[in-house]
């Protein structure tokens, strides 16, 4: 029975239990399903080519075991196996391959590979979103086949690009555009289309990635709408347009999507969605729904009807978190081993770097996903679930993601830097938000002594020529500047010297990625000091 | 009473049966949606019966039976809505409240004319009927129903939200009501005679009722009861008799007139045979449609329930629970799978011995979990909703698909979770339905003491009959066994035969007792292996087996037990350590009746072929005939012992002459300790065999000294504390070299012992008393004497009366006093030569 005949043939309080009913689970319930999965994983992965390598031939034979005789993995430890597609060394035959960004520039893609279990695991969890995101309370939710939605995920082989598949043949859903078509689009041409086709005939759903339904958001609102053909739009559409159309003008206001579209449900998922969810509130007239999904880890959390957290799914993986202190010690110290929490040993408003184990024969084993969460309730304070609830905060420090579409990393700038040419002596980079909560990767540079240095270089010509080198070298910073029109570069130039002051006056080097802003204040604070050629004429 | 009513048979339907239905919910266990449901037939029928009786104009006339109707009829909205409110579980007091009081107001103003006047009876083309006089105050109890309707309906729409508008009983619910408001509105149509409004009441009463049996809220075949029935026919006859009964009375009286007066007579009496005829009719009906399958099902758990009862075979006990199972639930396929000793749950019994009985469900598995922390059977598909089936394997998913499990029945017992019963999904893929779980919970409480009980028992039994290291019967259950097989083959042959292990005592010394079990275990399998179901076999004692062999001859037994005298022998081959030594068996073998009489003799005769086996050189089977035991072609007598020894002479020397290379005084040592040893021994009156154990012990007793460097053991003065120590390893360094050669293994334990003492302060293993062997005893006060009476470089020769005086005065504490004593007697008899060897 697919999902679609369930809704029929059963009453919605077992359909819920079904789906959603890991929300009841306790905190100890929770932790069982997870131990058992990964008894199971740890038999498979260990007997397979990929898991013998990685535990030099031991055989853990429990949880506790396999965490302290497996190191903690990154994705290199992992290449030379999954790039090359050697399922002879996986746990088990893979359906299907996700791909996604390794790192800005240098390393293309890196692939993960889907099991037939994972597969079905990750349609379950999406039907779970899917009721969660229309409900308002506990075992409420309201689906009904046919409905319309606005698919604005990256497709395959992205991981959201699964949503829409794992829906298919569960569950009638009219996306738009339809995904047969969509295939044959780019990302930007999908979005636009998708929510012309919305504006016609209604919506239902809307996923979408936060930074791509923030700017479909702000172009409605500053009137990017085209004329209306009355004869293609659905009645009840026209007739919202029109009252929404009046009302703006009455009032001399925009127009906001929240006048026209009366969403069920409005799911948002990748990095920065904290700085966009207020804006989306506001103009969509419901708050979006967050939900955990990435490549390795395939679809992993999803916020409930509360949205006030994100609840991640028993069966998806097994889940560890490095605490902050620990993880930015490995940053220090590479050989590092950070001691690691479960899920039931999470301490409240501590922040975390994800650890993960794939199930049901996934290649992945304590996987440092490069994600960082904040722990915002263990559960039972007053919410009807009793697990723990997470905040996605960003990427791990040495990565600097822009809006869910950039890898940027220490290598990638100094690449861009030395393609530029440019007489950069020092540089640190930080991701910082602006006053409407946009990010915005922000460059503090030094350039050689100004006496020797023959290139024009003012603000405004250092932003554009890096920003230049940063779109020639990396695609998914051209994908930003493309689909949502930002440039997120912001460039500081700090007077020569200021870094070997810096140096001189704490006796550290800064950290090149992501420095504490009191460590940031204070470099910038050097330039203040006399520089030591200060005063001569050269 | 007037029976020219049009359409009565629609009325008569409607109380008939709305009669049926109330009859039998009474019958039924109540809760409070059943009560409602109770008042609310209740005033169905009121309405109806009223309506009826009304137009039949029974007493006390028509004007009181249309008051009853029409307050019936303004009353049944309220109870309706109280129906709602429970069946969907919605609480609202308050409005109970309201909708209460205004329906009392409403129908006592009903009662007082005050909507509606009383109508008037007209007669129209001979037909009476009844014309209503309607004025606006109709209006009043009409818009409070309406009201009352919308609050209903508002219920209704909140429970679907709730529920899914799929619920099943959501739908009758919601049609039941679409149709009775459809009948009451053409019922009202001007000029309409049809009384659709009753029509509509009786579908709607039908659709609640099966809204209720959608709910589960109770069991179809519990409306059935006689009680019912009678009710039933009663009310059958009753009607019959209300259009009948003028009818009949005027035809006897026209056709029987010599009855006269008594008509009234045969008219009840044909009522009352009616009645029971239709009882009778209706109780034939019902059993074929319902009670049937009950009876039958009930049948069947009494029958399983009796049988279980006498029984405490696990197997029996299995049979009859699947039996009944797939008898009355059609299922092709059950599996019982019981808890083990590990606590999973492997299976143990299934439908076909062909099924799969290769599957076990871990103890870890959420289902088992499930199980303890809930009561009750559960079917897959439900099971799949709950979150703990989340943390099921891929593997496990995967084995329940490939097996088709529908339904899993758990055995508990004392709150323990002793099994499960797992069932295939029933033919036809039909689900299953309230009745199967209902049937299943009765058979399973029976089944699950019944299984623990048997479960218990044959545990306990198989424990107290066999030995818990190899698996195999017991001394106790095997004589038990024998006297009965014996009996058994009385007019047949019995064949005994014993088993016994050489030198198993020297294996575990120098293997182990770890190792020494391993090998007892490892012959179990294999004597297992060998007689299969063709016999019994036992421990019969620590490193003897016993095997009973019914039906067979002497020969054929002999065939066998040689076959497992091979095994054995080859076990250790292949092994890691190629040099392990090789355990071999020395048998006896008789049979009934070609070489006894008793089982008495049976025993005894293959005990005496083993005694002979044993001294005849071991590692051979021989049968005991009347007149001799005659061996299997082993070697003869001649050569065993003797022969053994003069077999190994040649490794004796080739070892004492390299000791001689080394360290001449040794040599010379090792062949007085043997000699001094040898005759104590004989003097002890141990037998020739263990004389010459001990003599080649004594040769070899110093053996790894071999390791031990020259400087150390030539030095000229006292050794310190380290060369002391290094000296003590050649105790180990001896065993070391001696058990690679597993044909000397045997000197093992005088060589081990040598250096031990009698209080146990000795070395390497510190034993003391008898438990050092007879052999190293010897070897001790012959070592230590000669180690006295001998020169050395470092010291010289001790006279022979002192040495003597320091044995005597370690007697009992360094040496075994008795064999002290005797060496120094032996000694001063001049028994004992001094000084240089003999040999």
């Amino acid at each position: 029975m697919n999902f679609e005949q369930k809704l029929k043939a059963l009453p919605k309080e077992e359909l819920w239990q079904e789906y959603c009913g890991f929300l009841d689970l306790s905190l100890e319930e929770y932790m069982l399903i997870q131990r058992r999965l990964l008894q199971e994983q740890m038999s498979l992965w260990a007997q397979s080519g990929l898991g013998k390598r990685l535990l030099k031939g031991k055989v853990p034979a429990t949880v506790e075991e396999f965490r302290q005789t497996l190191p903690l993995t990154d994705y290199s430890d992992y290449a030379d196996v999954l790039l090359e597609k050697r399922i002879d060394l996986l746990p088990e035959e893979p359906v299907v391959w996700m791909q996604t960004t390794w790192e800005g520039g240098k390393h293309p893609v890196k692939l993960a590979p889907y099991t037939r279990g994972m597969i079905d695991t990750a349609r379950a969890n999406v039907l779970a979103i899917m009721m969660l995101s229309t409900g308002s309370h506990r075992g409420d939710f309201h689906v009904t086949p046919g409905d319309h939605a606005l698919f604005g995920l990256a497709p395959l082989p992205y991981v959201t690009g699964l949503f829409p598949l794992l829906l298919d043949g569960e569950f009638r859903m009219q996306f738009f555009p339809p995904v047969e078509e969509a295939h044959t689009m780019s990302f930007g041409q999908r979005n636009k289309k998708g929510f012309e086709m919305g504006l016609k005939r209604g919506l239902d759903f809307f996923f979408g990635l936060s930074s791509v339904v923030g700017y479909i958001t702000e172009s409605f609102s500053a009137g990017k709408k085209g004329g209306v053909k009355v004869g293609s739009y659905s009645m009840p559409m026209l007739g919202r347009l029109a009252k929404a159309s009046y009302r703006s003008k009455r009032d001399g206001v925009a127009m906001k999507p929240g006048d026209v579209f009366k969403l069920k449900s409005f799911v948002c998922a990748g990095t920065d969605t904290r700085s966009y969810k207020p804006m989306l509130e506001k103009a969509w007239g419901i708050r979006p729904m967050e939900v955990a999904a990435g490549t390795e880890p395939s679809i992993l959390g999803t916020e409930t009807w509360n949205k006030n957290g994100l609840v991640l799914f028993p069966d998806a993986c097994f889940y560890e978190f490095i605490p902050e202190q620990e993880m930015l010690r490995t940053l220090e110290d590479s050989r590092y081993q950070p001691h690691t929490c479960l899920m039931d040993e999470l301490i409240v408003n501590q922040n975390y770097e994800l650890v993960i184990t794939s199930f049901k024969g996934g290649a992945f084993a304590r996987y440092r996903v490069g994600d960082m969460y904040r722990c915002v309730s263990m559960g039972g304070d007053g919410d009807e679930v009793r697990l723990p609830r997470l905040e996605f905060i960003d990427r791990i420090p040495t990565v600097i993601d822009i809006a869910g579409f950039t890898r940027i990393t220490e290598q990638s700038i100094a690449e861009v830097i030395g393609l530029s040419g440019l007489p950069v002596t020092d540089w640190v980079a930080k991701k910082e938000y602006k006053e409407n909560g946009r990010p915005y990767l922000h460059l503090y540079l030094e350039l050689a002594d100004p006496a020797k240095q023959c290139v024009a270089a003012s603000r405004q010509l250092l932003v554009a020529h890096l920003s230049a080198y940063f779109t020639y070298y990396d695609a998914d910073y051209q994908d930003l500047k493309k689909l949502l029109g930002i440039d997120p570069l912001e460039i500081t130039l700090l007077r020569t010297g200021t870094f070997a002051e810096y140096r001189a006056h704490t006796g550290k080097t800064l950290s090149r990625m992501n420095p504490s802003a009191y460590d940031l204040a204070a470099l910038v604070g050097c330039q203040a000091q006399p520089y030591p050629g200060e005063g001569g004429v050269h | 009473m007037n029976m020219n009513v049009p359409f009565l048979w629609v009325q008569l339907i409607a109380v008939c049966g709305y009669i049926l239905l109330l009859l039998a919910f009474l019958a039924v266990k109540k809760n409070k949606v059943i009560r409602s449901f109770i008042v609310l037939l209740t005033v169905y029928l009121l309405w109806t019966g009223g309506s009826l009786f009304m137009r039949m104009q029974l007493y006390p006339g028509y004007e009181f039976w249309y008051r009853l109707s029409i307050m019936s009829l303004f009353a049944i909205t309220f109870f309706f809505y109280v129906f709602m409110c429970e069946i969907t579980q919605t609480r609202g007091y308050l409005l109970k409240l309201f909708w209460g009081i205004g329906t009392v107001i409403i129908v006592v103003l009903t009662g007082l004319d005050v909507f509606l006047k009383v109508p008037v009876k007209e007669v129209v083309d001979g037909h009476i009927i009844f014309v209503y006089d309607m004025r606006w105050p109709v209006a009043i109890p009409s818009v409070f129903i309406f009201f009352e309707l919308l609050s209903v309906l508002r219920m209704f729409i909140r429970a679907a939200k709730k529920n899914g508008i799929s619920a099943p009983w959501i739908m009758p619910i919601f049609l039941g009501m679409a149709v009775q408001f459809v009948g009451n509105i053409v019922a009202i149509v001007p000029g309409n005679i049809f009384p659709y409004d009753i029509l509509s009441g009786i579908i709607n009463g039908m659709l609640l009722f099966y809204a209720l049996y959608k709910r589960r809220l109770f069991k179809l075949t519990l409306l059935v009861s006689r009680g019912t029935l009678f009710g039933v026919a009663l009310a059958l006859s009753s009607v019959l008799l209300a259009m009948l009964a003028s009818s009949l009375e005027q035809g006897l009286i026209r056709y029987f007139p010599f009855l006269g007066g008594q008509t009234i007579v045969v008219v009840a009496v044909l009522f009352v045979l009616v009645t029971a005829l239709l009882f009778k009719v209706l109780q034939l009906l019902t059993d074929s449609l319902f009670v049937k399958e009950e009876l039958v099902q009930a049948e069947q758990i009494k029958e399983f329930t009796t049988k279980i009862s006498k029984s405490l075979s696990l197997s029996d006990i299995s049979s009859e629970l699947v039996n009944v199972v797939r008898g009355v639930l059609g299922v092709s396929k059950c599996y019982i799978c019981l808890r083990d000793a590990s606590g999973d749950y492997p299976t143990v019994y299934t439908a076909n011995p062909l099924d799969r009985t290769d599957f076990r469900i871990s103890r870890s598995t959420p289902m088992v979990r499930w199980f303890i922390e809930n009561d009750g059977c559960i079917v897959l598909k439900d099971f799949k909703r709950t979150p703990m089936y989340k943390a099921m394997w891929e593997s496990e998913k995967r084995q329940l698909e490939k097996l088709h499990i529908g339904c899993f029945v758990p055995l508990k017992c004392d709150n323990g979770l002793v099994g499960m019963l797992l069932l295939a999904e029933k033919n036809k893929n039909a689900a299953y339905t309230f009745d199967d779980i209902t049937f299943l919970e009765a058979i399973r409480s029976v089944a699950s003491i019944a299984i623990n009980n048997a479960n218990l028992y044959e545990k306990t039994l198989r424990e107290a009959q066999t030995d818990h290291l190899t698996g195999l019967y017991n001394r106790k259950y095997f004589e038990e066994k024998l006297a009965s097989a014996f009996e058994a083959c009385r007019d047949d042959s019995l064949a005994l035969v014993i088993l016994n292990l050489d030198d198993f005592k020297l294996y575990n010394q120098l293997y182990g007792n770890r190792e020494g079990d391993q090998a007892l275990k490892n012959i179990a399998r294999i004597i297992l292996g060998c007689v299969g179901k063709q016999g019994i076999a036992a421990r019969y004692s620590g490193k003897e087996f016993a095997i009973i062999l019914p039906g067979m001859d002497t020969r054929r037994a002999l065939e066998i037990a040689k076959g497992i005298g091979q095994q054995v022998a080859a076990m250790n081959h292949g092994a890691d350590n190629e040099t392990m030594k090789t355990i071999t068996l020395s048998g006896g073998v008789c049979a009934y009746p070609y070489a006894a009489a008793t089982v008495k003799q049976l025993m005894d005769n293959a005990d005496m072929a083993v005694y002979k086996a044993k001294h005849s050189g071991k590692n051979k089977i021989l049968v005991f005939t009347t007149d001799a035991v005659s061996t299997d072609g082993a070697k003869p007598d001649a050569e065993s012992y003797g022969g053994r020894y003069a077999e190994y002479a040649p490794t004796i020397y080739a070892l004492t002459a390299a000791i001689d290379a080394k360290d001449h005084y040794t040599f010379s040592h090792s062949q007085k300790v043997a000699e001094y040893a040898t005759t104590l021994a004989a003097a002890a009156g141990m037998n020739e065999d263990y004389i010459h154990i001990i003599q080649e012990s004594a040769l070899l007793h110093d053996i790894g000294k071999i390791s031990i460097p020259e400087h150390i053991l030539s030095k000229p003065g006292r050794l310190t504390d380290e060369e002391r120590a290094i000296m003590q390893t050649h105790v180990e360094s001896s065993i070391a070299i001696i058990r690679h050669l597993p044909s000397l293994d045997y000197v093992v334990p005088s060589v081990v012992g040598h250096h031990e003492r009698w209080d146990g302060r000795g070395y390497p293993r510190g034993i003391k008393g008898e438990d050092i062997p007879l052999s190293a005893r010897c070897l001790a006060v012959a070592d230590s004497f000669d180690a006295m009476t001998a020169e050395r470089p470092y010291k010289k020769a001790l006279p022979v009366e002192y040495a003597l005086g320091e044995i005597e005065k370690n007697a009992g504490t360094q040496f075994d006093p008795n064999l002290a004593t005797l060496f120094v007697r032996l000694v001063r008899s001049g028994k004992i030569h001094v000084g240089k060897p003999s040999v």
